[in-house]
């Protein structure tokens, strides 16, 4: 047994010695068991190397070398994007010294995983996303505000109202989308620019299953691709002031022009001309050419353009002679919060993101429409893109505060009933006004 | 004879301790690597975790006395980080005001809103800027206003440092060089203009660095623009007092819950903080949610148990279809059945939903062929019902078919052989013989399937989003949310955006709820047991 002992003593002493070698040594390998047992939601973010690595000396370098430690940026982009960034990656490391690295993640994840790996030192530099959530990511704080640089009077204002929150301005623009409206043109050759008109042409045409595709109906609530129904006439969301932003005590879903707009969907619906169809059956029966009219945005341009069918887009019909404003999303580039060295980002943003030839990689790379002039310029002869654009124009930017939350659920419900026939336009819009008051606790 | 095993296991001189050795090696080294890196990440209590368990390893396997452990050991640890965390974390969010605004740690709210400026009002906005450089290090801005075209050339200094003289305006007397003549000049005074490659390499610098202007402040925004503020700092940390100045205003802010409050206005971001039991609360008592949540809990229950049932009659009757032994192609059949198990249930709850579409639906459009008019499947809350049970005993009964197949086979024969010599008809052996058995073989996992089913949330998440809408509802909810999709819906797309403490205080809730109906369901079989056990 004492023999033994002895030798369980020189275990221990291996024991010891090998984790000694092993902390002098493989560290990068090491770091590898951390990662695997950090908090659950941290483990979905992408391991990056972005160590605050990025202590520059202060003495300035001469100008003929690059510093010795290379200064790095870390962009998180869905994977359209991706590949803009990482084409003008060796512009700008050869311009700046800044060697710029991409990581793909997917669009919808961003949003959550900014907000985990940000706080935790591990998250991106700049980040693509959309302005709905500049509100959140802004009262949560993990987000900074910028500065647009020399070409801030190239973008539409409906972008940078959109990346606005409380004064300050969190993203470079880089695309816009509003719904329009597609037609069949072999159906109807000549659109109407009027609902009306619309309502009195639907019964004349032979051979359609539904006249005006909208979806919201049928087993999906979609306040989205309602809104301009009910903005058209003076309804609203929530009071808006160009100083102070968005007023989010002041509900207007039952306002007396939401309710006139939502008595047009009552009216269009009773009379057969847009029926409650959900987003596939609305796409299914314009494909399907037994639907003269679809309305929904720039992202199903592709699938028309596989189709055999003869299609042109037109701006939303005006409803009472008032024109209605669609909602608007615009999707950029964000700063966070915990980007170590902020000039530099910043630069990147409003040196090369925000100029014209990288807004247009942008838009190539997933056509949308264009955030600034001079892109939309360049695409003058598209008319799809212009007609976008134009909606786009009269539209309103969707709210970005985080209280939208409440809104979407309680619109999309109510608006559905509505479509459905369970109740009238009151009803509708008076409840949803009322349920999106008591989840705000107003 | 636990010597001897010991001794046999654990001889020093076995090839089988050295293993240990090597694996405890590993082991450690790998835990000590990590723990300074836990420490770095703020992982606390992770790393005490890891440092007890490390220890807690070698001590079993190497110390004779505490050896009989050595298996349960590795499983306790794992139970502790996947099961035990995860539930006292949850109950500890639900304590705090994690949600939307205050989801970082103070000190990191307070390093954020101490670097926030006075905004420049109407003499502020931005400014081009140049930076020279004498070649050892000195700087000087040069500051062009874009709208008036006026220069300013000064002395940069430290953000945190004592305001300066404002830099004059003008270039005179200056040592101007623009030999391009593009109107920013290569070398002021014999300060060389800085290029781009080199302002990036001191961008860091730049940042903490201002130019004190007759209108305000120059902060470096890019290498190459300022913005002009009043002050640099709007918000100034009192630590001694905890307190938050605002020297804009001039208003102390005191913290509340998890946000500095300055004259009634919260200032944000916040941060996280134990509130204690308010989102209990705010769950319980809010009296407008009494009505919902006791409609959304009859079907829920409706749904957990009518899941169970019909799956577990379904897969019982299949089982009992292909078990006699004569009957051909038993094994074709099993694979058919196992089919849907196969399936991820996210992916074929999709699917499903396609199928039932009103309009569209393949399963419309068969029972038009066969003559019925279509049903609003998804649209009416009683369909809407009905389709979720149907879809779930699609994708559950194979489970219980295997199940049920497993049991049936330890059912010892003697015993129905048995009921068949008394007297005893077919139908009498399967409910009076045949199916308690089973029962006391299955309950278990029955009860288990029932706690499944009364969180499906996928389901219900991809099939209906627990829709269609309820009409007229205080909030929005739909006629098949169960508990757990109506609260996600509560707490992650209502209100200010998301509540994780609101969402933990009901996952509380709902997991006492389960805990109970599971205790009811264990002490309900073992009476089965009592009886028909052996």
């Amino acid at each position: 047994m004492r023999k033994h002992s002895w030798l369980r003593l020189l275990a221990l002493a291996l024991v010891l010695a090998l984790t000694a070698v092993a902390c002098a040594g493989e560290s990068a390998d090491t770091t590898e068991a951390p990662a695997a047992t950090e908090a659950p939601a941290a483990t979905e973010a992408p391991a990056t190397t972005a160590a605050p690595e990025t202590t520059t000396t202060t003495e300035a370098p001469a100008e003929t070398e690059p510093p010795a430690e290379a200064l790095s940026l870390l962009v998180w982009a869905d994977a359209n994007r991706a590949p803009v960034f990482e084409a003008i990656a060796p512009a700008f490391e050869e311009a700046t010294g800044v060697n710029i690295e991409v990581q793909i993640v997917d669009f919808g994840d961003i949003r959550e995983q900014v907000q985990v790996a940000g706080p935790a030192g591990e998250g991106p530099d700049v980040f693509v996303g959309a302005h709905d959530w500049t509100g959140e990511l802004a009262a949560n704080g993990v987000v900074r505000p910028i500065t647009l640089g020399p070409n801030e009077g190239d973008f539409f204002q409906v972008g940078i109202d959109g990346f606005s929150y409380e004064g300050n301005l969190y993203a470079v623009p880089m695309a816009t989308e509003a719904i329009a409206m597609y037609v069949n043109l072999d159906l109807v050759p000549e659109p109407p620019a009027s609902i009306e008109e619309i309502a009195e042409l639907c019964p004349t045409l032979e051979g359609i299953e539904n006249c005006i595709g909208v979806p919201g109906g049928g087993d999906g609530g979609d306040l989205y691709h309602n809104i301009w129904l009910i903005t058209a006439q003076g309804g609203y969301i929530f009071g808006y002031d160009a100083a102070s932003g968005y007023d989010t005590t002041d509900v207007g879903l039952d306002s007396e022009g939401a309710i006139a707009g939502a008595e047009v969907i009552a009216q269009l619906t009773a009379d057969g001309i847009m029926a409650s169809t959900n987003y596939d059956t609305a796409k299914n029966l314009f494909l399907e050419g037994k639907q003269p009219f679809w309305v929904t945005g720039p992202w199903e341009r592709g699938t028309l353009n596989d189709s055999d069918l003869n299609w042109t887009v037109v701006k939303l019909p005006t409803i009472n002679g008032s024109t209605p404003a669609p909602f608007v999303g615009v999707q950029g580039v964000f700063l966070s919060a915990f980007a170590p060295n902020a000039v530099v980002a910043q630069s990147f943003l409003a040196d090369y993101v925000a100029t014209t030839d990288v807004q247009r990689a942008l838009y190539d790379a997933d056509p949308r429409n264009p955030a600034t002039q001079s892109v939309l310029d360049q695409l003058a002869d598209d008319v799809v893109v212009a007609t976008f654009t134009l909606s786009g124009a009269d539209g309103i930017p969707m709210p970005n505060v985080p209280e939208m939350g409440s809104v979407w659920g309680a619109g999309g419900d109510n608006l559905l009933a509505l479509r459905n026939g369970d109740v009238d336009a009151t009803t509708a819009m008076t409840t949803a006004a009322d349920q999106v008051r008591e989840l705000l606790g107003n | 004879m636990a010597r001897r095993l010991d001794t046999s296991a654990s001889s020093p001189r076995s090839i089988s301790f050295w293993i240990v050795v090597a694996v405890l090696a590993v082991v450690d080294a790998l835990s000590i690597a990590a723990v300074p890196i836990l420490f770095a990440a703020d992982q606390k209590a992770l790393a005490f975790f890891l440092i007890g368990a490390a220890f807690a390893m070698n001590v079993v396997y190497l110390v004779p006395a505490t050896r009989a452990s050595r298996w349960i050991l590795p499983g306790f640890i794992f139970m502790a980080l996947f099961v035990i965390w995860p539930v006292l974390f949850t109950a500890y969010v639900s304590l705090t005001n994690w949600a939307t605004g205050n989801i970082l740690t103070k000190a990191q709210v307070i390093e954020q809103l101490e670097e926030i400026p006075v905004a420049g009002g109407d003499d502020g906005g931005s400014g081009f800027l140049n930076v020279y450089d004498d070649g050892t290090g000195d700087l000087r801005f040069l500051i062009t206003d874009p709208e008036s075209g006026d220069v300013y050339f000064g002395i940069p200094r430290d953000k945190d440092g004592e305001v300066a003289d404002a830099a004059t305006a003008g270039l005179e007397g200056l040592d101007v060089v623009d030999a391009d003549a593009d109107g920013t000049p290569e070398s002021i005074d014999g300060f060389e203009l800085v290029p781009t490659l080199g302002l990036f390499s001191i961008a860091e610098q730049l940042g903490e660095l201002v130019l004190d202007l007759p209108n305000g402040i120059a902060t470096v925004q890019t290498v190459s623009q300022v913005s002009i503020v009043q002050s640099t700092q709007r918000y100034v940390y009192d630590e001694a007092r905890d307190v938050l100045i605002d020297t804009q205003l001039n208003v102390e802010c005191v913290e509340f819950e998890g946000n500095f409050v300055c004259d009634g206005k919260e200032v944000n971001p916040g941060w996280r903080v134990v509130i204690g039991a308010d989102n209990f609360r705010d769950a319980l008592t809010r009296p407008e949610l009494l009505k919902p949540l006791i409609e959304i809990f009859t079907w829920n229950m409706v749904f957990a148990l009518g899941s169970v049932g019909l799956t577990f009659a379904l897969g019982l009757m299949l089982a009992l279809a292909i078990q006699p032994e004569k009957m051909k192609g038993r094994a074709f059949y099993r694979s058919v059945f196992i089919i849907p198990y196969a399936i991820p249930p996210f992916i074929s709850s999709v699917v499903w939903r396609g199928l039932l579409n009103t309009e569209f639906g393949q399963v419309n459009d068969l029972l038009g062929n066969l003559g019925a008019s279509a049903i609003p499947w998804l649209q009416d809350p009683n369909w809407a019902k009905a389709a979720v049970l149907l879809v779930n005993l699609w994708l559950g009964f194979p489970y219980m078919f295997l199940i049920a197949s497993g049991a049936l086979q330890s059912i010892p024969q003697e015993l129905t052989e048995a009921a068949v010599v008394d007297g005893a008809s077919a139908r009498q052996v399967f409910w009076r013989v045949t199916l308690p058995l089973l029962l006391v073989s299955t309950a278990p996992l029955l009860i288990g399937s029932f706690a499944f089913n009364f969180n499906n949330f996928v389901l219900i998440f991809i099939l209906t989003q627990g829709g269609p809408p309820v009409i007229g509802a205080p909030v929005p909810y739909g006629s098949t949310d169960i508990l757990i999709s109506f609260v996600f819906d509560l707490a992650f797309s209502s209100g200010r955006g998301s509540n994780f403490g609101l969402a933990s205080a009901y996952t509380i809730l709902i997991f006492v709820l389960v805990a109970l109906f599971s205790a009811i369901g264990f002490r309900a079989s073992r009476s089965l047991e009592e009886v028909y056990g052996d």
